[in-house]
């Protein structure tokens, strides 16, 4: 009898272990974004990403953390041509992770793929793509109103677009204090959803205050 | 015994926890370490990325055989069986993959405009912000090298072809009567608005086996994919307005315009040389639906309805009265719709059709022409990818044609009419050889029912990159086409002309610069000849004509601070024995040399966009009757210099100004002259010109909702 608690004991523990090896797994990803500092660190991460994403077939976080590093490596590279490869690996797999689950994360990261695709080209895209990033923006809030990244991402192409126009920064920096009031709301534990943009949140309302 | 069971199952557990240690390089055929690549377990997380030198490491809790996967972009992810004990050191060598976005393709002929693809000479906005263009379509290719300006026509004449050589598809089906109705000397603009596609696909010749009966050339227009938002746009205008509303929802959207033009305050400001007893005016309503499929597939529709009319009088000394009476009135409706099918990732399946009902009724003087017709196209197309590298495209169509005129003069009336079936059937086969080097193979069989006429005609290209940034690229093929309108209802004794294309292109795309030249040589055999137009024994097939040029094309998008601009020269040499043409000779919308400059220019300042276009045409050659020889005289030079600007005052509002022929140059496109001579002896003329020295155009374009909606959610 006590070998078989022992057993059911140690079964437990090995499935409860295997059940939370995914999250962990993520937490361990996220930590790699974080620390990630060259480019070297950060294909290190997506590679990482990658492998979890082949094995868990149903998750959408993967494929989420894949696309939003490699929007990272974009948004600071120089070379044109590369990123707008680089943007356009970034929708793919933002694409294979809507098929899983069409989201309000992976909706407020397309918008902000296509927001540095018009960065590549403004005045050609900024015309066209401008509805699409809104639009992004807004399915995203429709789906989850409480989002901070799809808000603040909304203000602070809402702030670009009065800049360029000299119009009031008013709606823009609603926006940007409401994402900056949910981040301040956000729970301290550690979690395996997106949880990044404080510090942009904060810079952005740094911009509407002065 | 329980106990040594349990020891053994702790034992098993332990040994399946344990770790091996996997290392091993990556390396590509020259034996050079690829940096960065996944190694992984296929179906478990342990893997690592190479380093440096391409040197892997990393541990895994998995045992026994397993799959070892290697991925990286841009080569093929190679999936190897190992086991993990006996694996020792591993040697990986990845093939590199083919990659058929980077891939060579073929330019020969081919002008486009996407802003989807990278190697394309124009952006879909370029179309509407081209100065001189007034945003029309048309008007902006025409700054493209291969055309020739027939200024008071508004058509694409391509490379020496008439205008009637060029036609247009929507969505892979035909657009007929994409021109709007209009009388001789007011030169046209195209039905369809250049914000209702996403993209535009020119070939000034050589064009793909998929499209027929065009001898110069095809321009293929591709709609707007799923509009993303709800909005409403509104356009006040200098010549009419403009209302618009698109619904976004589910993957689909509903575009509802409606439009009215008038122009008679507008030709009542600016001086005419035409008395217009009322000027254009016109009603449009337009319909477009998209649905994305769950397949990913696409479904669209696009509906448009037009009427217009005008009435003027055109001032001539060659008329009794001193003026001719015009008057037109015009029908059009448009409908067509397509669905894309991909089937797996190999298979693709595209239905589409079109329909299109047009009726012109023109008064002049006496003669009234009334042209009812009708076009139906259908298309069914099966594209199949053995593998990345061989590619077929196979279809089938029909096309019917019926055909109206009702003439009416003082003294006689006359009806006449035809209808025509044309089957088609085409194939076309990709063959890359390597990502730099492929080769298309295509062929069309197309059966004209009113002309009895069964044609297969042969089409091949091929490209060819050098470097990293430049490629060459020829196209050849044989191209047929059914005789005009005109001639099919005196008569359907005659068969189909015929041309044959030889193209070399060598293009040269480095960041923002492109560079192109291309060479060409168009025969033509079959060519329609007839003595007198309305006797139908008169009519043979026994014309012929060639043409030849070169055409070069450089644009710099951004080279210099927000400027841009783009230069075309095309330099064409053709002759001709058609039509009522005595002898072999240049016909008179065939020009030598054209250029066009165009820059635009963005100025932060004051929030605007400007835009010049200066175009010049060598003289235009004409007949003159009072002189020896047939077609021996030659216009003037034709030059224009044209100004737009946009200027954006707010994100949601747009104030749009344009004005052509800043230079006030005379614009003379040749002489119209008089059936007898006058008492001196002489035949009179009188210039045919524009009804006007310049059009100025002002607009102001508003949307509501895109930037607005966000209102809703605060």
């Amino acid at each position: 009898m006590k070998t078989l608690f022992t057993t059911i004991a140690i079964l437990t523990v090995t499935l409860g272990f295997s059940q939370s090896k995914f999250e962990s797994a993520i937490l361990r990803g996220k930590q790699m974004i974080n620390d990630a500092d060259t480019v070297t660190a950060m294909q290190n991460a997506v590679n990482y990403f990658q492998r979890i994403a082949q094995k868990e077939t149903t998750e959408w976080l993967p494929w989420y953390y894949q696309a939003q590093i490699i929007c990272f490596m974009a948004s600071s590279n120089s070379d044109l041509d590369a990123k707008e490869n680089q943007l356009n690996k970034a929708l793919e797999l933002i694409e294979a992770g809507k098929k899983i689950e069409k989201n309000a994360e992976l909706l407020a990261l397309e918008g902000f793929v296509q927001m540095l695709r018009v960065s590549v080209d403004p005045a050609t895209r900024g015309q066209k793509l401008s509805p699409v990033v809104f639009g992004l923006y807004n399915q995203a809030l429709a789906i989850d109103p409480q989002n901070p990244r799809a808000r603040l991402f909304l203000g602070q192409f809402q702030y670009g677009t009065a800049q360029f126009f000299g119009t009031g920064f008013e709606e823009a920096c609603v926006n940007v204090k409401k994402a900056y009031d949910i981040f301040e709301n956000q729970p301290s534990e550690p979690t395996i959803y997106p949880s990044w943009g404080m510090g942009s949140a904060r810079a952005a309302l740094a911009n509407c205050n002065q | 015994m329980r106990y040594t069971l349990l020891l053994q199952f702790i034992l098993f557990t332990l040994a399946a926890t344990g770790q091996t240690i996997l290392e091993g390089d990556v390396k590509d055929k020259t034996s050079e370490g690829l940096i960065g690549a996944n190694v992984y377990i296929k179906d478990s997380y342990d893997g690592g990325t190479t380093d440096f030198d391409g040197h892997f490491r990393f541990e895994t809790f998995e045992t026994g055989d397993q799959i070892l996967v290697v991925s990286f972009v841009g080569y093929e992810t190679l999936e190897l069986p190992i086991n993990i004990e006996a694996a020792g050191n591993l040697q990986i060598e990845l093939k590199e993959s083919f990659n058929s976005i980077a891939a060579v393709t073929i330019t020969a002929g081919a002008f486009e405009a996407s802003d989807e693809k990278k190697a394309v000479v124009m952006k879909s906005l370029d179309i509407a912000t081209t100065a001189g263009a007034t945003a029309d379509i048309t008007g902006a290719l025409n700054t493209l090298p291969g055309t020739q300006k027939v200024g008071e026509s508004g058509r694409l004449f391509v490379r020496g072809g008439t205008s009637d050589e060029t036609r247009i598809y929507i969505d892979g089906v035909e657009a007929s009567n994409y021109y709007g109705a209009t009388a001789n000397g007011v030169p046209t603009r195209s039905r369809f608005s250049p914000f209702l596609f996403k993209g535009t696909f020119f070939s000034t010749g050589g064009y793909s086996a998929e499209f027929g009966q065009a001898l110069s050339s095809a321009l293929i227009l591709n709609t707007n994919d799923v509009d993303p938002e709800n909005k409403i746009d509104l356009s006040i205008m200098s010549v009419g307005l403009d209302a618009g509303v698109t619904r976004s929802w589910n993957d689909q959207s509903l575009y509802v315009k409606a439009g009215y033009m008038n122009l008679n305050p507008y030709n009542d400001l600016i001086n005419q040389r035409v008395n217009w007893i009322d000027a254009t005016k016109s009603w449009d309503g337009t319909l477009a639906y998209k649905k994305k499929l769950t397949n990913g597939g696409m479904f669209k529709v696009l509906g448009m309805t037009n009427t217009s009319g005008f009435h003027l009088e055109q001032y001539s000394t060659l008329s009794e009265k001193g003026y001719y009476d015009v008057q037109m009135a015009n029908q059009n409706s448009f409908i067509t719709s397509n669905v894309n099918l991909p089937v797996g990732d190999k298979d693709s399946f595209y239905f589409g059709g079109s329909a299109s009902w047009n009726r012109d009724d023109l008064t002049y003087d006496e003669t009234e022409l009334s042209t009812p017709d009708f076009n139906m196209h259908w298309k069914a197309k099966f594209i199949h990818e053995f593998n990345a590298k061989q590619i077929i495209n196979t279809g089938a169509e029909v096309f019917y044609t019926h055909v109206d005129r009702e003439i009416t003069t003082a003294t006689d009336s006359v009806t006449l009419d035809y209808s025509n079936y044309n089957l088609a059937a085409y194939g076309e086969f990709d063959q890359y050889i390597t990502e730099k080097l492929m080769m298309r193979f295509g062929a069309r069989l197309s059966n004209q029912s009113v002309v009895s006429s069964t044609t297969l005609e042969p089409r091949f290209s091929m490209a060819y990159q050098v470097g990293e940034f430049a490629q060459f690229s020829l196209a050849t093929g044989q191209f047929y086409q059914t005789p005009k309108k005109d001639y099919l209802l005196v008569t359907n004794t005659i068969d189909q002309e015929r041309a044959q294309h030889y193209i070399l292109n060598f293009q040269r795309i480095k960041e923002s610069k492109i560079f192109r030249v291309e060479t060409y040589l168009k025969d033509y055999d079959h060519l329609i000849r007839f003595q007198d137009q309305y006797d139908p024994t008169t009519f043979s097939n026994n014309g012929e004509g060639y043409a030849y040029g070169l055409d070069v094309f450089w644009r710099d998008r951004g080279g210099f601070k927000n400027i841009d601009y783009w230069v075309s020269y095309s330099w064409l040499k053709s002759e001709r024995l058609f039509q009522d043409y005595p002898e072999k000779t240049t016909p008179g919308f065939s020009t030598a040399h054209n250029m066009s400059f165009v820059l635009k220019k963005f100025v932060p300042a004051i929030k605007s966009q400007l835009g010049a276009t200066y175009s010049v045409t060598s003289g235009r050659p004409y007949e003159n009757p009072n002189k020896e020889g047939f077609n021996e005289s030659k216009t003037d030079v034709y030059q224009d210099l044209s100004f737009n600007m946009a200027f954006l005052p707010r994100p949601e509002v747009i104030i749009y100004l344009s004005a052509t022929n800043l230079l006030g140059q005379d614009q003379v496109f040749g002489y119209r002259y008089a059936n007898t001579p006058n008492d001196n002896g002489v035949i009179a003329s009188e210039a045919i010109r524009l009804p006007a020295k310049r059009f100025l155009f002002i607009g102001c374009f508003i949307t509501i909702g895109a930037f607005n909606k966000q209102l809703e959610n605060l």
